[in-house]
């Protein structure tokens, strides 16, 4: 199985997080990575980057956001990095709790209209972590690998 | 522009024309579903045909754009494909929108 690592960077600009995206998701296609959904993965690192521009940068463009690949035939790693704020506990907490969604019998005008992102990022990577050394912010995702058997 | 607005028996039929649903475009959403219910249609269909690609803000703005149609109003969603259907069901929302696979069947259902 191949091994390998890939990074990206981009500036904080809302605009330019479909690039990656888009990139992310042909990486996946290409590499061919059994477990890894390319639409999954790319969901989950649009969602991590969108969390760095809006709450580390408070949307301002004119910063650095670094997303970092690493695979082998186990796992995917990625890590999104950014250097502004600490990300606010409301969302740190939610990183460690059981996703509960909404049932059927829940009142629509009750229903939020943020706060999906941490919810989305938990339901498509097997684990989610989030750590602050000195003045960065690294969000850890990972996606475990099926083996692929001759 | 990122939608297209059409009128059709007193239903507004919002189509999505830009690829991704995403951070960049949907507060864009929010504004053309307020400003079809401000010129007085509150019925609204969502078309996602073109729709490749929906993240957590573009939900928020569809669940926005449901509550901005009110009680007296209707809101239901048509065309999705399988990656924005996944984002639904991830979240439950395909169990509380009305949801039809193609706009024929929602304006039918609308007309009935």
């Amino acid at each position: 199985m191949e091994t390998g690592k890939i990074n990206l960077s981009i500036d904080s600009d809302i605009r330019q997080v479909q690039h990656v995206g888009e990139a992310v998701r042909v990486l996946c296609s290409h590499l061919e990575l059994a477990g890894a959904k390319p639409s999954s993965v790319e969901l989950a690192v649009v969602e991590a980057i969108n969390n760095s521009i809006e709450h580390a940068y408070r949307s301002e463009s004119g910063n650095s956001v670094d997303v970092a690949f690493e695979y082998d035939a186990d796992c995917l790693n990625i890590k999104i990095k950014d250097y502004g704020v600490p990300m606010p506990t409301s969302i740190a907490g939610q990183l460690s709790q059981e996703v509960i969604m909404p049932n059927g019998s829940v009142d629509m005008d009750g229903l939020p209209e943020s706060g999906w992102g941490v919810q989305l990022l938990k339901s498509v990577c097997d684990e989610v972590s989030y750590q602050r050394i000195q003045s960065c912010n690294t969000l850890s995702l990972s996606f475990k690998l099926a083996s692929v058997t001759a | 522009m990122s939608f297209e607005v059409e009128i059709k028996e007193g239903i507004a039929v919002v189509a999505v024309t830009a690829g991704r649903l995403d951070a960049s475009v949907a507060p864009e959403l929010k504004k053309v579903v307020s400003n079809v219910i401000d010129d007085g249609t509150s019925r609204i269909m969502l078309d996602l045909q073109r729709v490749q690609f929906m993240d957590s803000s573009g939900l928020g703005a569809v669940i926005s754009s449901f509550k901005l149609t009110g009680q007296k109003g209707e809101f239901v969603i048509c065309n999705m494909n399988e990656a924005v259907k996944e984002i639904f069901e991830l979240t439950h929302m395909d169990r509380l929108f009305d949801i039809y696979p193609n706009a024929d069947e929602g304006f039918q259902k609308m007309c009935a």
